[in-house]
């Protein structure tokens, strides 16, 4: 199997894998993020990472779990090395001028109570529920993606599910419900278990 | 060290964290029978149990409804990948060294052919986006249908923009268009712009302006009745995300249908032409206001960055005298004058101030001479019956800073700075550094000078804004004998233009008019100069300011003047404008420069008739 070869292949292979799966990765890490503009440099990062690793992949089956795999990796070394911790403010966000009509709209139709308590529960968590309920990864497919065994990304589905239904209540019960969520991001963990 | 046997999973659980971890597997994957056994058997015994799995479970609807508002990946995307992954080709080829460097063949295209393939791949991906997140069986099928090629598009974070059109039957859409893609210029494939309609109002004629509040909520409405102009203030109830249809009946809210009440028949010996809804003919329905009345609007309106105010520049409709500045707080009855003195005009907001210039009436002195003290004469005489003598002197104009809730005005003084435009930020001003000229009765005109760009220090904020209940509002006007040439109190560093200007554009070859505004971020200044021949029409430059240096980045000129209508809007992101008709043999056009940082591109909305840009 010549360089050359492998390049192309690789090249024609991303290709088709883009064009299948970048709406969703994308989606993936921008829920993750919650920074569009981040969220496609991610998301064009684990495209290239995944031409460079091409012949790592033994199964083109598993090309999607794989990719997950990938994307998820690259969200938590970014948000690492960014020192995300919690909110973020969306960078479509006009700062320091009045908001338009359609981001008022955004705005409320993205930072719901949901979005902010998704926000507050840990990275990896939060990457297990999105995987399982948004993406349909399977079990098997998840561990994949978290790196990690199937009985260990079960247990973190499992706290991500109880951690999130605290912080629902939570942001429920505030009255504000964005400053509240604001306020336990500022501490370690964002108030949730690990 | 080693243990002696390997433990089950769950040995170390507890019955309660089996049964939970258990009910959450059941939610995504079939378990084992003896385990939905156990579960069953543990649930029936356990209540805290019963109800965590049952929050699971709703909690499971609440993020599973996510997928009905999928995000949309930047249409650019695939252009950056491919550009990259050819990059990344290159650089193992180059370390490779046998091949040589050559392009990344991407499927059975070359990548020299790249952009169309790139085009198709993109549509391919829209078409997914456009769709809730895939489920996994969706992921083998491959991409599909025939698309049409198009540019490659520079996908930006700006602010939506609002304009509004005249339809057939008299009434007036304002409309609401995203902004999230742009072209470069060389390319004009991108898809034009697509508005939606906000709300839908009945006016008798075209508007002159219209003008939206901050939050979208209302919009003050600039009718003309021959040469009478009325504000009405029309409420906004719905107002819908751009790019989505309304699907909501666009409320008639027929603010104005009758002519506005005839101008005073003495309007000089009025000290206040503005009228509220007293004097209006017929009350406003649907929520409409009319905040004044029997007045010709000078230049530009704007509210306050805070939307709790909205302040403009008017004289009597019959022109018996110059302009005079008016606030209009929000939720009042009506727009209240603050200056007296018949020759200002409104600048813009600086902070929580509204600034202000006006027309000294001493003949202006070369500043290196020094400057000219005010004189008794300064302030204006209403003295009917006493013809005006022509006035061919050049003057000056003064600055001043009005407090919208007291009225209180603060003279920065004398100074060749007319109208002065100052950035979000308060550190940088533009203004036209040059004299001005009586134009007639009571219009001035500019005279000998420049447009340019200056450093700028902010005065103090006011006091903070009040409540939004009218009662609580303050009457400035029951002081009718504020003094724009009150001396401030004594601060360290006044507030004003520092005096060190930079030219923009020269006047050399005649400047009629002019409008001026910055971006939020104060690095993006666009700058509108009338044609002298037909002042409706001008050209549109925007500046790109040094953050570092302050001043204008001679490398970058995005929009070195482009032929604009009057009116544009400057937002985060992005410039929009009116292309005079007749471009093209078309009608006018919205278009818009937006930009990503150093990256620029436009795009355009279908020609249309009677275009105005809100913002």
């Amino acid at each position: 199997m010549s360089a050359a070869w492998d390049r192309d292949s690789a090249g024609s292979f991303v290709e088709g894998l883009f064009a299948r799966h970048h709406g969703e990765i994308y989606a993936y890490l921008l829920r993750m993020v919650r920074d569009p503009e981040m969220a496609a440099d991610m998301t064009q990062d684990a495209f290239i990472k995944a031409y460079r690793a091409y012949n790592a992949l033994e199964k083109p089956e598993n090309a999607r779990a794989w990719l997950y795999q990938i994307a998820h990796r690259v969200a938590l070394d970014e948000m690492r090395r960014r020192k995300i911790v919690r909110f973020l403010p969306w960078a479509g966000e006009s700062r320091g001028s009045s908001p338009s009509a359609e981001h008022l709209a955004m705005e409320l139709r993205l930072s719901g109570p949901l979005e902010r308590a998704l926000a507050r529960i840990p990275e990896r968590q939060r990457a297990a529920l999105l995987l399982a309920e948004l993406h349909d990864l399977t079990g098997l497919e998840l561990a994949a993606a978290l790196g990690v065994s199937h009985v260990a990304a079960r247990a973190l589905l499992t706290r991500a599910r109880q951690n999130l239904r605290e912080a629902l209540a939570e942001e429920r019960a505030a009255g504000r419900p964005g400053e509240e969520a604001r306020d336990l991001a500022s501490t370690p963990n964002g108030g949730a278990a690990p | 060290m080693t243990l002696p046997f390997r433990r089950r999973h769950h040995d170390a659980e507890s019955p309660h964290e089996r049964a939970r971890m258990l009910g959450s597997d059941r939610l995504n994957w079939p378990i084992a029978e003896a385990d939905e056994a156990w579960l069953a058997a543990h649930l029936e015994g356990c209540g805290e149990c019963r109800t965590a799995i049952e929050g699971y479970a709703e909690d499971r609807d609440l993020l599973r409804g996510l997928r009905n508002a999928p995000p949309m990946a930047p249409r650019d995307l695939w252009a950056r990948t491919a550009a990259a992954i050819e990059r990344e080709a290159r650089r193992t080829t180059g370390r490779a060294g046998r091949d040589g460097p050559r392009r990344l063949r991407i499927g059975t295209a070359p990548l020299g052919a790249l952009s169309s393939a790139l085009v198709i791949l993109f549509v391919v991906g829209a078409s997914i986006l456009s769709q809730p997140v895939p489920p996994p069986q969706a992921t083998s099928s491959p991409p599909g249908g025939s698309f049409v090629p198009e540019p490659t598009p520079l996908s930006v974070a700006a602010n939506g923009l609002n304009w509004i059109k005249s339809n057939a039957d008299g009434t007036v859409d304002v409309t609401v268009a995203r902004v999230d893609q742009v072209c470069p210029p060389e390319d004009k494939g991108c898809a034009p712009l697509q508005d939606n309609v906000l709300t839908t109002i009945t006016l008798k004629d075209e508007p002159r302006a219209v003008v939206i509040s901050p939050t979208s909520d209302q919009l003050v409405v600039v009718t003309d009745e021959g040469s009478s102009s009325s504000l009405i203030v029309v409420p906004v109830t719905t107002p819908q995300p751009s790019g989505e249809p309304s699907s909501e009946p666009t409320p008639d809210v027929s603010p104005s249908t009758e002519p506005s009440a005839p101008p005073s028949s003495e309007p000089s010996t009025s000290p206040d032409p503005s009228v509220g809804p007293s004097e209006s003919p017929e009350p406003t329905p649907a929520g409409a206001t009319t905040i004044a009345t029997g007045i010709t609007v000078v230049g530009e309106a704007s509210y306050s960055a805070d939307g709790a105010w909205f302040a403009f520049a008017a004289r009597p409709a019959d022109d018996s005298t110059g302009p005079d500045l008016y606030v209009w707080h929000v939720g009042d009855p009506s727009a209240t004058r603050v200056s007296f003195d018949e020759r200002s005009v409104f600048a813009g907001w600086a902070g929580g101030y509204i600034l202000g210039s006006r027309v000294d009436v001493a003949p202006a002195i070369d500043p290196t001479e020094g400057s000219p003290e005010p004189s008794p004469s300064d302030t204006p005489d209403a003295s009917a019956g006493v013809e005006p003598t022509p006035d061919t002197q050049p003057h000056f104009a003064r600055t001043f800073l009005v407090d919208p809730m007291t009225g209180i005005a603060t003279d920065l003084g004398i100074a060749s700075a007319w109208r002065p435009a100052v950035d979000p930020l308060g550190t940088r001003v533009v203004y036209w550094d040059g004299t001005l000229v009586a134009g007639d009765a009571v219009g001035w005109q500019l005279g000998v000078g420049r447009l340019v760009l200056d450093g700028w220090t902010a005065p103090a904020e006011p006091t903070p804004s009040p409540s939004l209940d009218p009662s609580a509002s303050p009457e400035p006007t029951t002081n009718p004998s504020i003094d724009p040439s009150a001396s401030p109190e004594p601060t360290p560093v006044p507030p004003g233009p520092l005096g060190m200007p930079t030219v923009l554009i020269d006047g050399a070859a005649g400047i009629v008019d002019f409008d001026a505004r910055f971006d939020p971020t104060g690095t993006r200044l666009a700058v509108w100069v009338a044609d002298a021949t037909d002042p409706a029409i001008g050209r549109l430059h925007l500046f790109v300011i040094d953050p570092e240096t302050g001043l204008v980045d001679p490398k970058l000129a995005p929009l070195p003047g482009v032929p604009a209508l009057r009116g544009f809007s400057m937002e985060h992101n992005r410039l929009a404008w009116v292309t005079p008709p007749g471009q093209d043999g078309k009608d006018s056009r919205i278009a818009v420069l937006a930009w990503r940082g150093s990256l620029f591109g436009q795009n355009e909305s279908d020609p249309q008739n009677h275009l105005k840009i809100v913002r």
